[in-house]
C-alpha cells in the first residue's frame, strides 16, 4: 500500500532491512540464503521426507544411474550406490551429519567463546595481554590441525570430530569478541553510559552487544563454513565419521573407490557439499557487504 | 618486486613446457619393472610371515627353494635340489644339491664362495633348532613351520657333504616335500649369517638380505617403494628386467588409477568390480586362474560370547553369502561350503551347516541365552587379496545381515602390519580373513589355519584348539592313502560344520591385470608370483 | 626496528617453548604408557624400555622429566615409530622437504594470478569482470579440496592420460632421498638421465601443486583487491592522477606496492589454510610428506610421530608468522610505529 508521500523524507530502513535489501539486490545472495533455508529443512524433517533408509540395501538396484539416465529407474532419483542404497536419501541425511551438526556446534562454541570474550574484555591489564598473546598464536594453527590433534588424543569418530571443532572455534570467538568490544569501548557513547554509572552487565548487554554484533554474526558464518569444510574434510580422512554414517565427505571418501566407473556417487556429496559451501560463504560475504554499507553512512 | 614476478613467470613457464613437451614416452624406455604392491613388507625373510604381500614381493624374487612345485605337470621340480630319494620307510630324504649357485654380491657382503650344504642347514635349523644363534633374531617366530608341523616333524638337517643333505623326519608325511616346495622355506647365506654375527648386526639378516634369487634387494623406503636390481650371477637365466621396483600403494582404487595412468606396469588382485571394465580397456591385459583361496569370517572362540557353538551356528545362518558374492565378488567367485576349495579332492561341502536362514538364526540366539542380541566387533581385512577383494564392503553388509538378528555389528581396520600383529595377540572379536594355498596339499588349509600348532604360533584366527581335530588330521597326514586321507578329511570337514569356529564365505577366481606392454607374466595358481622372466616390452620409436 | 625485531624474537621463543610444553604434555595425554608414546619402545621389550625411561628421566618428578625431554628434543632424539621403529627426527627431516617443497611451489603459483586478478578486479570495480573473478573465486574458494583433487585426478590423469597421480617421480630413476624435496634430490644426486629424471618430477608435481595452489589463489584475489579498494581510494591516489601521471604508472608505482602491504599482512592467514591443504593432498597423491604421514600415524595411535609431526608443523607456522611480520615492519617502516604502541 503506497503511502502519501506528501514530504520529501529519507526513510532510514532499520539495520535487518538493510540487510535484507542488500539481498534482495542480488539475486546469487538470495538464491544462497534460500539454499541454507532448505538444507536446514532437509536438516529437521529429513528422516520423514525419504523414501528409504539411509542404510537400507536394496539387492536388486546396484549402483544405478541417476534416473534420467538410460539404465536408471524412477525409484531412485539420483541413483544408487556399489551396496544398493539410494543416493538421495543418503544425501539428505547428509546434510544432518555436514551441516546441521556442525551448525549447532558453532552455536555452542559462540555461545562459549563470546562469553568468555566478554570476560576478557572487561578486564584490563596483564592478563588480558597474556591472553592476546597466546590467542595470536593459537589463531596462526590451521584449525584442522588441532582438531587432529584433538582426535589423536580421543581416538577418531563423528563426536569426537565434532568436539574437536568445537573446542578449536572457540578462541575465534573469544579474539572476535575481545577485539570487538575493545574498538568499541573508546567510543564516546560507551563513555556516556559510563558516566551514567551503569552496570558491567548492563554495559555488555545493553550498550555493547547490540554494537557488535554484526561483527558477532559475520564471525558466525566464517566459524560455520570451517566447521563444515572440516567436519567433512576429517570424514573423508576416515578420522571423523565412520562409514557407513552419510556424512557427505566419508561419503566421498568411500565412493572413491567407484568413483571411475560409478561417477555420480562421487560427484554427489561432492556437489552438496560444495553448494553448502558456497551458500554459506555468500551469504556471509553479503552480511560484510551490507554492514559495511552501513558503517560507511 | 618486479624481478621477482618475472623469475617466477619464466619458472611457470618452464614447467610448462617441460610438462606438456610432446615426444615418445621416453620414461617407458627405461629397463624396469613397477609392481603396484598392496603394502609394506613386514620383513624380507619370508620364513618369518604368513602374509601373501610379503611373500610375493620376497619370495621369488629374492630366494630359492630346494624344489618347486609346477601346477602344470602336477609334478615337483627341482631348484636348488637337482634330485632327491627318498628312503623306503619314508623317514629320510636325501637331496643333490646344485652346483655353482652364486649369492648375491651387495656392498653390505661379498659372497666368497657357492651356495653349498651349509647354507641349507644353516636356513633350516633358524626356524628349527632353538639354540641356533639366529632363531630368536626379529623375534616374530615362524608361524608356517609351526604351524604346518614341520617343526615338529623334522628330526635332523644333516650335511653329508658339500653338496648333499639329508632330512630325517619322525613319522611318514604325505605333505612334506609339498611344505618343503612352499613359498616360505627358503635358503638362506651361512657365509653372511658369520658375517652378521662378527659384527654384532644380527637382525640385518632380514632387513638386508641375502639370497641367491634373480633380484638383490637395493632400497627400501616406507610406504614409498621397495627396489630391487637384477642379479647378474643367477643360476637361471638372468632376470629379463634390470630393475624390480614394488610401489605401495595400499587403496585398490588408487592401485588401478596408477595402472591406467602407467604410474604401475602389473597390479595384483585388482577390485572384481572392475573386472568387467578392465577386460574393455585394450591397454590393459587381464589374466585369471582358478587359485584354490578361501575367504571366512573367524570368530575369537576365547572370547564370550563365542566360545558358544550355538552362537557361532546362529552368526553363520544369518549371513546372506549368495548377496555377498554378488556384491563383493561381482560373481566372481564361488560359495564356499567347506573351509577346503571345491577344487580339492578331499572337498566335502556342508552347505546346511552355513545356509542362509535368520530365522533359524535367532532361535539359535534365543537358545544360547541371547533373545536380544549383542553387540561385536567386525575387522576386515584392510588390504586386497585374491580371496577378499573388499573386505570393508563385505563387512558392511555382514554388519546389515547382522542387524537383522539384532547384533549390532562394529567394524574395525588397521594398517595391514598392525591389523596382523593385533590378530596375532587375539584382540578382535571376530575377522574376515582368508587363506591362499601355498601348495596342492589339502592339509595346508588345515593345519596352518586351524590346529593347536596354529594357534599357538599366531596363525588360528579363531583361536580354536580341538583335540578330536587335530587328532584326524594327523591320522590323515600320516597315510600316504588318498582315500584313507580322504575319509579323514570328510570327518574333519563334518567336525567344522558343527563347531564353526569359522564361516567360509567364498573360493575366488585369482585376477590380475597388467600393461598391455607386458611380456613374459604368468599367473600360477599357487603361491606368490614370479617375476623374473618379465619385462616391459621397448616402444617401437625411433630415437633421433 | 631493533627493538621490534628482538620483542618479535622473544614472543617465537616463548612460544615455541609453549609449544613443546604442549607437546610434552600430549605424551600423558594419549591414552597408553608415557614412556612408550614418547621414545616409541614397548613395554614388552624389558631392557630397552628401562632404558628409555631413566634416560628421559621417568624415575624423577615431572620438571626432571620435562628436561630431559627438551635435551632429547635438541639432541635429535624423537624416539622412534611405535609402528615400524624408524627414527621419528630422520624421517622428519625427509619428508619436512618433500613437504615444503609442494607447498612452496603451490604459494608461488598462486602468487601471480592471484595478485593479477586481484588487481584487475578491483581497476574494474562493479564492472562484468569484477563480479566474473569475484564469482570465480567465491567458488573457487568454497571447493572442498578432497574432492577438486579427485575430480582432476580423475580427467586429467585418468581420462586424458596427461600426467602421473602417485609420488614424486618414477621410482625407476634411483635418487636417493637426501633432502626429501625431490627437485633438489635429482640435483644432488646427479644421475646420468637427468633430464629424463626433472621431467618425471616435474610431471609427478604438476597436478598436485597446480590442485594446491586454486585455493591460496582465491582467497588471494579476494586480499588484493579489497586491499587496492581500499588504496584506490586514498587521497595519494587522487594527487598522483592530479599530477597528471599516467593511469599505468599510478597503479604500478602507487597503488599496487600500498596494496601489498595488507596482503602481505594477512598472508598469514593464507599459509594456514596452505598447510591444511597441503596435508590433505598428500594423502591423495601419495606425497611422502609430513601430512600425509601425520593423518596416518593418528589413524594408526603411532604417538611419538604425531608428537614429533605436531611439533614441526606448528613450530614451522609460528615461525613463519614471525618472519612475515617482520618482513612486513621492514618493508613499511609506518607500521613499526603502531606495533610499538601497546594496546
Amino acid at each position: 500500500m503506497p503511502r502519501p508521500n506528501l514530504y520529501y523524507e529519507e526513510r532510514t530502513p532499520s539495520p535487518l532491512e538493510r540487510v535484507w535489501l542488500e539481498f534482495n539486490r542480488n539475486p546469487l545472495a538470495r538464491a544462497a540464503l534460500y539454499i541454507i533455508i532448505f538444507i536446514l529443512i532437509l536438516c529437521i524433517f529429513g528422516p520423514w521426507l525419504t523414501p528409504y533408509g539411509p542404510n537400507e540395501q536394496i539387492l536388486d538396484a546396484i549402483s544405478l544411474p541417476p534416473a534420467w539416465s538410460d539404465d536408471g529407474n524412477i525409484r531412485f532419483l539420483l541413483g544408487t550406490d556399489e551396496l544398493g542404497r539410494d543416493m538421495v536419501t543418503r544425501i539428505i541425511y547428509g546434510a544432518r551429519y555436514t551441516f546441521g551438526y556442525p551448525f549447532l556446534v558453532v552455536l555452542a562454541s559462540a555461545a562459549i567463546g563470546i562469553s568468555l570474550g566478554a570476560i576478557a574484555a572487561m578486564t584490563v591489564g596483564v592478563k588480558s595481554s597474556t591472553l592476546k598473546h597466546l590467542l595470536d598464536v593459537l589463531m596462526s594453527i590451521p584449525s584442522l590441525l588441532l582438531a587432529l590433534i584433538i582426535i589423536a588424543i580421543t581416538g577418531p569418530g563423528l563426536s569426537n570430530a565434532l568436539l574437536a571443532i568445537g573446542l578449536v572455534l572457540i578462541p575465534q570467538f573469544l579474539h572476535v569478541t575481545r577485539n570487538a568490544i575493545h574498538d568499541e569501548r573508546q567510543k564516546p557513547y560507551v563513555t556516556a553510559s559510563r558516566l551514567n554509572g551503569v552496570s558491567d552487565m548492563y554495559l555488555l548487554s545493553m550498550v555493547f552487544f547490540p554494537n557488535i554484533v554484526k561483527v558477532l554474526v559475520i564471525q558466525l558464518t566464517i566459524g560455520l563454513s570451517i566447521a563444515i569444510l572440516d567436519i567433512a574434510a576429517l570424514g573423508f580422512l576416515r578420522l571423523g565419521a565412520q562409514s557407513p554414517t552419510p556424512e557427505w565427505g566419508s561419503m566421498l571418501a568411500q565412493s572413491l573407490e567407484v568413483a571411475y566407473i560409478t561417477p555420480w556417487v562421487m560427484a554427489l556429496p561432492g556437489i552438496a557439499l560444495f553448494l553448502t559451501l558456497v551458500s554459506v560463504n555468500l551469504v556471509g560475504e553479503t552480511l560484510r557487504i551490507a554492514i559495511q554499507k552501513q558503517l560507511e553512512r | 618486486m618486479n624481478r621477482l614476478i618475472k623469475g617466477i613467470s619464466a619458472g611457470l613457464a618452464i614447467l610448462g613446457i617441460s610438462a606438456c613437451s610432446p615426444g615418445p614416452e621416453t620414461e617407458q624406455s627405461l629397463n624396469g619393472l613397477l609392481y603396484c604392491a598392496e603394502g609394506n613388507p613386514e620383513s624380507f625373510n619370508p620364513q618369518l610371515v604368513t602374509s601373501g604381500t610379503t611373500l610375493d614381493m620376497t619370495s621369488a624374487q629374492l630366494y630359492d627353494r630346494l624344489l618347486e612345485f609346477d601346477a602344470e605337470s602336477q609334478a615337483f621340480l627341482g631348484a636348488l635340489a637337482t634330485s632327491w630319494e627318498i628312503s623306503n620307510d619314508g623317514l629320510r630324504y636325501r637331496f643333490q644339491l646344485r652346483e655353482n649357485v652364486q649369492f648375491h654380491t651387495t656392498p653390505w657382503f661379498q659372497p666368497t664362495r657357492f651356495m653349498n650344504a651349509d647354507d641349507i642347514v644353516f636356513s633350516f635349523e633358524r626356524w628349527l633348532k632353538s639354540e641356533h644363534p639366529f632363531h630368536h633374531v626379529s623375534g616374530r617366530g615362524y608361524p608356517f613351520f609351526r604351524a604346518s608341523g614341520l617343526t615338529q616333524l623334522i628330526q635332523s638337517v644333516t650335511a653329508i657333504n658339500d653338496h648333499e643333505v639329508e632330512i630325517k623326519i619322525r613319522q611318514q608325511d604325505s605333505s612334506f616335500l609339498a611344505n618343503l616346495a612352499s613359498d616360505f622355506a627358503i635358503v638362506l647365506s651361512a657365509e653372511y649369517g658369520e658375517q652378521l654375527l662378527a659384527s654384532g648386526t644380527a637382525e640385518l639378516i632380514d632387513t638386508q638380505p641375502i639370497g641367491t634369487g634373480p633380484f638383490q634387494f637395493s632400497q627400501f623406503r616406507k610406504d614409498v617403494m621397495v627396489r630391487y636390481i637384477r642379479h647378474s650371477g643367477y643360476w637361471r637365466e638372468p632376470s629379463a628386467s634390470a630393475q624390480l621396483v614394488f610401489r605401495i600403494a595400499q587403496s585398490d582404487h588408487k592401485r588401478m588409477l596408477m595402472l591406467l595412468t602407467q604410474d604401475c606396469d602389473i597390479s595384483p588382485y585388482p577390485p572384481a568390480r572392475d573386472i568387467q571394465w578392465l577386460r574393455d580397456k585394450p591397454e590393459i591385459t587381464l589374466q585369471d586362474t582358478i587359485s584354490p583361496n578361501t575367504a571366512f569370517w573367524a570368530f575369537n572362540t576365547e572370547r564370550p560370547p563365542f566360545d558358544d557353538p550355538l552362537v557361532r551356528q546362529a552368526l553363520a545362518h544369518a549371513v546372506n553369502r549368495n548377496a555377498i558374492l554378488n556384491t563383493v565378488y561381482f560373481d566372481h567367485a564361488v560359495r564356499a561350503d567347506s573351509i577346503l576349495p571345491n577344487t580339492s579332492w578331499a572337498h566335502h561341502g556342508t552347505p546346511s551347516a552355513y545356509r542362509y536362514d535368520p530365522e533359524r538364526a535367532r532361535e539359535l540366539l534365543a537358545e544360547a541365552g541371547y533373545p536380544n542380541g549383542f553387540s561385536m566387533q567386525i575387522w576386515a581385512l584392510p588390504v586386497q587379496r585374491a580371496y577378499n577383494p573388499n573386505a570393508r564392503l563385505m563387512a558392511e553388509r555382514i554388519q546389515a545381515d547382522l542387524n537383522a538378528i539384532g547384533v549390532q555389528a562394529g567394524i574395525v581396520s588397521y594398517e595391514w602390519s598392525t591389523f596382523r600383529r593385533r590378530l596375532a595377540d587375539g584382540e578382535h572379536d571376530s575377522v574376515l580373513i582368508g587363506w591362499s594355498a601355498d601348495h596342492a596339499d589339502p592339509d595346508n588349509f588345515f593345519r596352518p589355519l586351524l590346529s593347536c600348532a596354529a594357534k599357538r604360533s599366531g596363525n588360528n584366527r579363531a583361536q580354536w584348539c580341538d583335540p578330536m581335530f587335530d587328532e584326524l588330521l594327523s591320522a590323515a597326514i600320516s597315510s600316504n592313502d588318498q582315500d584313507v586321507r580322504k575319509a579323514y578329511y570328510e570327518q574333519a570337514q563334518d567336525h567344522l560344520a558343527r563347531e564353526v569356529p569359522l564361516l567360509p564365505i567364498a573360493h575366488s577366481v585369482r585376477f590380475q591385470a597388467a600393461r598391455q606392454n607386458i611380456q613374459g607374466l604368468e599367473l600360477e595358481p599357487f603361491g606368490g608370483i614370479q617375476l623374473r622372466n618379465v619385462s616391459r616390452q621397448q616402444p617401437a620409436v625411433e630415437e633421433q | 626496528m631493533r627493538i621490534y625485531v628482538l620483542r618479535q624474537l622473544v614472543l617465537l621463543i616463548i612460544t615455541l617453548f609453549l609449544l613443546t610444553i604442549f607437546a610434552f604434555c600430549l605424551s600423558y595425554w594419549f591414552p597408553g604408557d608415557p614412556v612408550t608414546n614418547s621414545s616409541g619402545i614397548f613395554s614388552d621389550d624389558t631392557m630397552r624400555y628401562a632404558d628409555a625411561a631413566s634416560s628421559r628421566g621417568f624415575d624423577g618428578n615431572i620438571l626432571v622429566q620435562y628436561w630431559h625431554y627438551l635435551a632429547h628434543l635438541f639432541r635429535g632424539d624423537w624416539g622412534i615409530s611405535l609402528l615400524d621403529s624408524d627414527p621419528v627426527f630422520e624421517q622428519l627431516q625427509l619428508r619436512f622437504g618433500a613437504t615444503l617443497e609442494i607447498a612452496v611451489l603451490a604459494m608461488l603459483i598462486a602468487l601471480v594470478p592471484g595478485v593479477a586478478l586481484g588487481v584487475l578486479s578491483a581497476l574494474n570495480f562493479r564492472k562484468p569482470i569484477d563480479h566474473t573473478i569475484l564469482s570465480m573465486s567465491l567458488s573457487g574458494y568454497s571447493i572442498p579440496v578432497f574432492w577438486f583433487a579427485q575430480i582432476a585426478i580423475l580427467l586429467v590423469a585418468v581420462r586424458w592420460g596427461m600426467l602421473p597421480i602417485a609420488g614424486q617421480i618414477n621410482p625407476l630413476f634411483n635418487i636417493e632421498a637426501v633432502t626429501g624435496s625431490i627437485l633438489l634430490d635429482i640435483f644432488i644426486n646427479q644421475p646420468e638421465n637427468m633430464g629424463l629424471a626433472f621431467r618425471s618430477a616435474i610431471r609427478h608435481i604438476t597436478l598436485p601443486v597446480l590442485v594446491l595452489s586454486v585455493m591460496p589463489m582465491m582467497l588471494l584475489i579476494r586480499l588484493t583487491r579489497s586491499s587496492m579498494l581500499d588504496v584506490l581510494d586514498k587521497n595519494y591516489i587522487t594527487s598522483a592522477y592530479a599530477k597528471g601521471l599516467s593511469t599505468r604508472r599510478v597503479i604500478s608505482s602507487h597503488a599496487i606496492p600500498n596494496a601489498m602491504q595488507n596482503v602481505i599482512r594477512e598472508l598469514g592467514s593464507l599459509l594456514s589454510l596452505l598447510i591444511t591443504n597441503t596435508m590433505i593432498i598428500e594423502v591423495i597423491f601419495s606425497w611422502p610428506g609430513i601430512g600425509s604421514w601425520l593423518i596416518r600415524s593418528i589413524y594408526e595411535r603411532d604417538y611419538p610421530v604425531i608428537q614429533g609431526g605436531l611439533l614441526l608443523i606448528a613450530a614451522l607456522i609460528l615461525c613463519v608468522h614471525v618472519a612475515l611480520n617482520l618482513i612486513h615492519a621492514w618493508r613499511y617502516p609506518q607500521v613499526r610505529k603502531d606495533l610499538h604502541a601497546t594496546s
